[in-house]
């Protein structure tokens, strides 16, 4: 089952933990918060600040705005995400990032794994899950 | 943060440090950090011209320093502790002592392949002083065993005492400023 950023949000993984575990925060942000940005990606093409604005509304995700660059060079790097400029209107051409096919099946993989992982973890901390459930 | 939390907040000075920031990053990878970042910028500051929205818009960025540290990073990995850093000024300080010359040219070699410094930590490390601690001791023991040296020698302790506090305050001072990779 694919969870949604929303989601993740509203199971309160992601919500209010920022402040509460501060450095075992970062370690855990690190590996994730690339494929957030693959997810926001693939629900459709975004300009940076764009991008970085939708990151940085979901609370504790990204402590600095500016950090998703890096991120989103080395996703490019990687073959992950793609870069085109657009034009719209009268507006100043923007760089949009697009998810290219690999990143579509990393973003599959990690789906999988990311489910399965909190699954377990939740079951061993004894938190999480939906009410009733 | 990128702004004073008293003072009017500047985009040039943000610029400025990110540019210093990043200075030591390959050419082509510096460029591609800078442009959407200058990008983010000029567009998020289009429509604020109030200092208090200028102060949000650099505060959310993030300082330069740890966007250039997230530049740094390899994708995913955990930062290492600096172990050859400190490697790196123990031999500059110790060794130039303990091997004189060799001792400090190894310790100059050590603290140029780091990748924890910036380029002007690296000639600060390197020009206080040529030679470490262990050339000033040679040329002290050298200046004190002349016999003719008398007249010299309070501005000379002076010196030596400057020429010997130097370094280690230098080697302090990059063991304080040591660069952690953060990546987010």
């Amino acid at each position: 089952m694919a969870i949604s950023l929303t989601s993740l949000v509203r199971q309160g993984i992601v919500r209010g933990v920022n402040n509460a575990f501060g450095a075992g925060l970062t370690e855990l942000r690190r590996g994730v918060v690339e494929y957030c940005v693959l997810a926001l990606l693939a629900e459709e093409d975004r300009y940076g600040l764009e991008l970085v604005r939708n990151l940085s509304s979901l609370d504790g995700l990204v402590t600095s705005e500016g950090t998703v660059y890096p991120l989103l060079n080395r996703l490019r790097d990687s073959g992950l995400v793609t870069t085109h400029w657009r034009q719209t209107g009268d507006d100043r051409p923007r760089k949009y990032y697009a998810v290219t096919p690999a990143g579509d099946a990393a973003l599959a993989r990690f789906r999988q794994d990311w489910s399965r992982f909190t699954e377990v973890v939740n079951r061993v901390l004894g938190v999480g899950g939906e009410p009733g459930a | 943060m990128s702004s004073n939390s008293s003072g009017k907040p500047s985009v040039g000075d943000f610029r400025l440090r990110l540019r210093h920031a990043v200075a030591e990053l390959p050419r082509s990878e510096r460029e591609q950090l800078l442009e959407p970042i200058d990008a983010h910028l000029e567009e998020a500051l289009s429509t604020s011209s109030i200092d208090a929205e200028v102060r949000e818009v650099l505060d959310d960025l993030g300082s330069p320093e740890m966007i250039a540290d997230a530049a740094g990073a390899p994708l995913g990995a955990s930062p290492r502790p600096p172990y050859h850093a400190f490697v790196a000024l123990v031999v500059l300080t110790v060794g130039s002592v303990l091997l004189p010359l060799i001792g400090w040219v190894a310790g100059v070699v050590l603290l140029w392949a780091s990748s924890r410094w910036t380029l002007a930590q690296k000639w600060l490390g390197t020009l206080v002083w040529p030679g470490g601690i262990g050339l000033v001791l040679i040329i002290g023991a050298t200046a004190f065993g002349s016999p003719s040296s008398g007249f010299y020698v309070v501005p000379g302790t002076a010196l030596v005492v400057l020429l010997f506090a130097a370094p280690v305050l230098v080697a302090i001072y990059l063991g304080s400023h040591i660069r952690a990779t953060e990546l987010i």
